[in-house]
């Protein structure tokens, strides 16, 4: 699921030269995607991704994914224990990593982006039995500034829920290529490409989202590389974000948004498996 | 064709078994495929006869004979098992109709026709002499016709209890009327038996009537041996003469196989070309072959109201077992159809024009997108005719075309074999995205040249090789000219984007697309919306996009929804200027959305038959197959264009570096990978668009589309789209 493309490059090209690389870079590294699945299929059993490990290819997990509809959530306590349970942790991202203050965001809201293209923090809609946003930092070290990270984890009460919310999350993107974070936050450029499960190499999810582009800080500068991955399994939908900064390459940010999103998504399927 | 029995093997050597084409004394010909898609023809030996050991030594020489008979004319053996409990024998599958059958619905045919036919199966015999073989059983039964020549089927392989006549005097092996004398009188024939034959056959084809009669059996040996042939009716005095010299009573004064092909007119051409049988004829040929294309749907179990029309159950039986051959060694339609094969490569008369290559053509000519795949092989099949039929070619092309059906699992199969087979210099396809996401690595690790005009997804892998060229507008490419046809006019201010899921990465790349480039080509604005797959109820979205004052409207999606959109803005009167693409255009969506389809526009990588710049191809087009060009025709015709050109020269180049330097260079076919960066390198002035591919992703550089638009229910195409700004 990574997406190693020469953004930077691109940047001032014509918008279809990026959405071009975008969309081939993201879904045409397969080799890429194969060793990510490996690790994926080999770490089902730990739950917990070794990105060492992992030569033996399992099946994909859209092949192999019964839901068991007994441990499917259905209120929101069962919703709410049920994202303790999947949601990424510091260790979920790699070595390093460290949990940031405020570490969880209130559970009685979720961020939505305005009409303005500014985001804000409400009140979940009807259809969200529980959701959490959790931050993350790899602190700065010499010559490197501090990458910020974040994971989000929402459960809807249907599927379709849960497919109108990857619906919404593209139209973002269209609709607002400029994004205010917060005061002082600025996210441009954005591109996103979508696969569903079973295009190209797609196997991890029923419907993947990637997007990239570029982060702007007052407090750390930039444009820096910025990279947010979502997928939708079921009635759930796992996200993260990883913001660049200094002396950051885009690969360490890629490798770190998909090592925790991996790590989810392998959660996930052991949360609602069939157990034989 | 039957249905297999209880009895019958579900595989024989690697082949699945489809059903029964014939049996006969020696066992049963199976028409089976193997994995890799290829249908064949596969004689079974029966178990008395497999327990004979003399009948075994014979089967096994002749078998391995028979892997020797080298020529275009004569159908190829794909495989065989000597030693096995039960022998059996594979052959290709040629979809086409006897000589027999063509002779009977239509009449005897000109003296141009026989005269190339003569030829062309002189050389035929030639090569199952040359391997040792006697045929001993040519006839019109076992002569299939396809556009591009004869194949000779059935060379004498276990032949001695299936083709027997009985007469008062006991069994005679071989087709009464088709007989040399020397067999009816009960002897072996050698090899002038086989041209003794060949000269009845060749009577039968010019005046419609076996030279000896019919009738009785006895009464047609007889005349065979004591009687001259009745000619009447064949005025060329050169035929005649042949005919006269083939029919001799003594073996000793016929022609040999290979010294007919010299007596034969010097006008007639190397090899035949599209024109060598009449229209009629031709167009027979075409429908019979389109017939037994369609041969896969044998394990489908639905088939679909738009493609071709079928074949009466009764009807394709028939030709399935005409083309099978009443003993069968005859077949292929989804594999090796070859066109305009000249003579054997390898240089054996040393003369250029005895150097053969092959284009493949990787399509789906059997699974969702049919139609397209199928006019991409008319394409290229033309596009090889017309250069073969120049003078001073320093080669001959031909035509190899495999079916993927539109799966991923058999397109990587097909690369596969296309990658394997030594003589292919490059491929044209495969039609649909997904299959040539499952072909690249196959034909990248072979630096097999791969040009695709059809999948057009931008998110193809990169490979090492480089050799996949993608020879039209990517679904991204194709909204620059959608949005310049959208919004540049004064009533529109706003674009809505109605991006559906359920048409998979074609729709989201183009309206996303569409939604990036509108501020970059135009002062307007957009109003995007995405939906899941799966959605069936488009009001509350569609309302929204009119409620944000979309003046007009973009649907990238598939064709249900796009009807459905259809009729909701046609139940809220919305006039504005609103298109699909291309993928959408078809009988599901003008049925499901009725006259609200009216006023749609489409923009297209294809161009169409009706454009200026396609009439010439277009009435070549009529001429060999009977129709107008397909959708998607003409751009196979012109990459396979291309390739022939990029071939030619640098065919012309090693043979001017070969002459400079003195030293033997092979057959002078260019490697793979040469012909891959002359493709990457080349400008190619097609009749669709002009060729040139970007360096870094070898994408087309040029975003030429053409425009349609839905009136009165029809597809009705407007001329090519605007032309985007830079």
């Amino acid at each position: 699921m990574t997406c190693h493309v020469p953004l930077r490059g691109a940047r001032y090209g014509l918008p279809l030269a990026l959405v071009t690389v975008l969309l081939a870079g993201c879904s045409g590294a397969a080799d890429d995607r194969g060793e990510t699945e490996k690790r994926d299929a080999s770490t089902r059993a730990s739950a917990s991704p070794d990105p060492g490990g992992g030569t033996g290819s399992g099946p994909s997990p859209e092949q192999s994914l019964v839901p068991d509809p007994a441990r499917l959530p259905k209120t929101r306590a069962e919703a709410r224990d049920f994202i303790d349970r999947v949601i990424a942790g510091p260790d979920s991202f790699g070595p390093g990593v460290v949990k940031r203050s405020p570490y969880e965001s209130d559970p009685a809201t979720w961020p939505v982006l305005g009409e303005d293209c500014v985001w804000q923090q409400q009140k979940p809609a009807y259809s969200v039995l529980a959701t959490l946003t959790r931050s993350f930092e790899l602190p700065a070290e010499q010559g490197k500034g501090p990458v910020r990270l974040g994971a989000v984890v929402t459960v809807h009460r249907t599927r379709e829920d849960a497919a109108w919310e990857m619906a919404e999350s593209i139209e973002e993107s269209m609709r607002c290529p400029t994004q205010q974070l917060r005061e002082g936050e600025l996210i441009g450029s954005m591109v996103a490409a979508a696969l569903l499960g079973g295009e190209a190499t797609q196997t991890t999810s029923e419907d993947s989202l990637s997007e990239m582009g570029q982060y702007q800080s007052s407090e750390l500068g930039g444009p820096h590389h910025y990279a947010w991955q979502q997928a939708q399994t079921l009635q759930f939908t796992v996200a993260v974000t990883g913001k660049g900064a200094k002396g950051r390459t885009q690969r360490e940010i890629d490798d770190l948004v998909v090592q925790a999103q991996a790590a989810m998504l392998v959660r996930l399927e052991s949360a609602v498996e069939k157990q034989s | 064709m039957d249905d297999l029995r209880p009895t019958d093997p579900a595989r024989i050597g690697g082949h699945r078994l489809l059903g029964r084409l014939g049996a006969g004394g020696m066992g049963v010909v199976y028409l089976g495929r193997t994995d890799a898609g290829a249908l064949a023809a596969i004689k079974v030996i029966l178990p008395e006869h497999a327990g004979d050991e003399d009948f075994r030594t014979r089967f096994r020489r002749e078998a391995e004979a028979a892997r020797r008979v080298d020529s275009p004319w004569a159908v190829s053996v794909t495989g065989a098992d000597t030693e096995g409990e039960r022998p059996w024998l594979a052959t290709e599958f040629v979809p086409g109709p006897t000589l027999f059958d063509v002779v009977a619905r239509r009449g005897p045919l000109p003296v141009r026709s026989v005269t190339v036919l003569g030829r062309l199966l002189a050389r035929a015999l030639a090569a199952v002499h040359a391997a040792g073989l006697v045929h001993r059983d040519v006839k019109p039964g076992n002569v299939l016709l396809t556009a591009g020549g004869p194949r000779l089927i059935d060379f004498g392989i276990a032949r001695t209890a299936d083709a027997t006549a009985l007469t008062a005097t006991g069994l005679v092996v071989g087709t009464p009327g088709f007989l040399p004398p020397e067999q009816a009188s009960g002897n072996t024939a050698g090899p002038a038996g086989d041209v003794f034959s060949l000269g009845c056959l060749l009577a039968y084809a010019a005046t419609g009537r076996p030279p000896f009669g019919g009738g009785a059996v006895d009464a047609v040996l007889y005349r065979t041996v004591h009687d001259a042939p009745d000619l009447d009716g064949i005025d060329d005095a050169h035929l005649r003469a042949l005919l006269d010299r083939c029919l001799a009573k003594d073996p000793g004064d016929r022609p040999a196989a290979a010294a007919l092909d010299t007596l034969i007119a010097e006008d007639v051409p190397a090899g035949a070309t599209a024109d060598w049988l009449p229209e009629d004829v031709a167009r027979i040929i075409a429908e019979r072959s389109a017939a037994l294309l369609a041969l896969p749907d044998i394990d489908a179990t639905v088939t679909e109201g738009h493609g071709p029309p079928e074949p009466a159950p009764g009807r394709r039986r028939f030709l399935l077992f005409a083309a099978g051959g009443a003993v069968a060694l005859g077949a292929s339609a989804f594999a090796a159809v070859r066109l305009t094969r000249d003579e054997s490569d390898g240089g054996g008369d040393g003369a250029p024009g005895g150097r053969r290559w092959i284009i493949g053509v990787h399509a789906d000519l059997t699974g969702p997108l049919r139609a397209a795949g199928r006019a991409q092989e008319r394409g290229a099949r033309l596009a090889v005719d017309r250069f073969n039929s120049l003078d001073d070619q320093p080669f001959r092309l031909a035509v190899k075309v495999l079916d993927d059906q539109g799966d991923p699992a058999r397109s990587a199969r097909v690369a596969e074999e296309f990658a394997r087979d030594p003589e292919v210099v490059a491929v044209i396809g495969p039609t649909g995205d997904e299959a040539a996401g499952a072909a690249l690595a196959a034909y990248d690790e072979a630096v097999l040249p791969v040009l695709t005009v059809s999948a057009l997804q931008i998110a193809f892998p990169a490979r090492a090789n480089g050799s996949f060229f993608q020879a039209a507008p990517s679904y991204a490419s194709l909204s620059l000219p959608i949005v310049n046809r959208l919004l540049l006019r004064p009533d529109v201010e706003r674009l809505g984007i109605l991006i559906d899921r359920a048409g998979g990465q074609t729709a989201y790349q183009a309206g996303y697309a569409a939604n990036l480039m509108t501020p970059q080509l135009t002062t307007g604005t957009t109003h995007p919306r995405v939906v899941p797959a799966g959605t069936t109820v488009f009001d509350p979205v569609v309302t929204d996009l009119l409620s944000h004052r979309s003046d007009a409207l973009f649907y990238a999606g598939d064709a249900a929804g796009a009807a459905r959109v259809a009729r909701i803005l046609a139940d809220l009167s919305f006039t504005g200027p609103r298109m699909a693409q291309h993928t959408v255009m078809g009988p599901e969506f003008l049925e499901q959305a009725g006259a609200a389809a009216d006023g749609w526009e489409f923009v297209t990588p294809f161009t169409d038959a009706g454009a200026p710049a396609v009439a010439t191809f277009a009435a070549a087009h009529r001429k060999r197959f009977g129709a107008a060009p397909a959708a998607w025709s003409a751009e196979a015709y012109d990459v396979a264009g291309l390739v022939a050109r990029e071939l030619a020269a640098l065919t012309d180049a090693a043979a001017k570096k070969a002459t400079a330097s003195a030293t033997p260079s092979g057959d002078g076919r260019p490697t793979r990978s040469a012909l891959t960066a002359a493709i990457a390198a080349a400008r190619y002035e097609g009749i669709s668009r002009t060729y040139a591919f970007d360096e870094k992703r070898q994408q087309l550089v040029g975003r030429d589309a053409y425009l349609y638009r839905v009136e009165k229910g029809r597809h009705r195409y407007l001329g090519p789209a605007p032309k985007p700004k830079s």
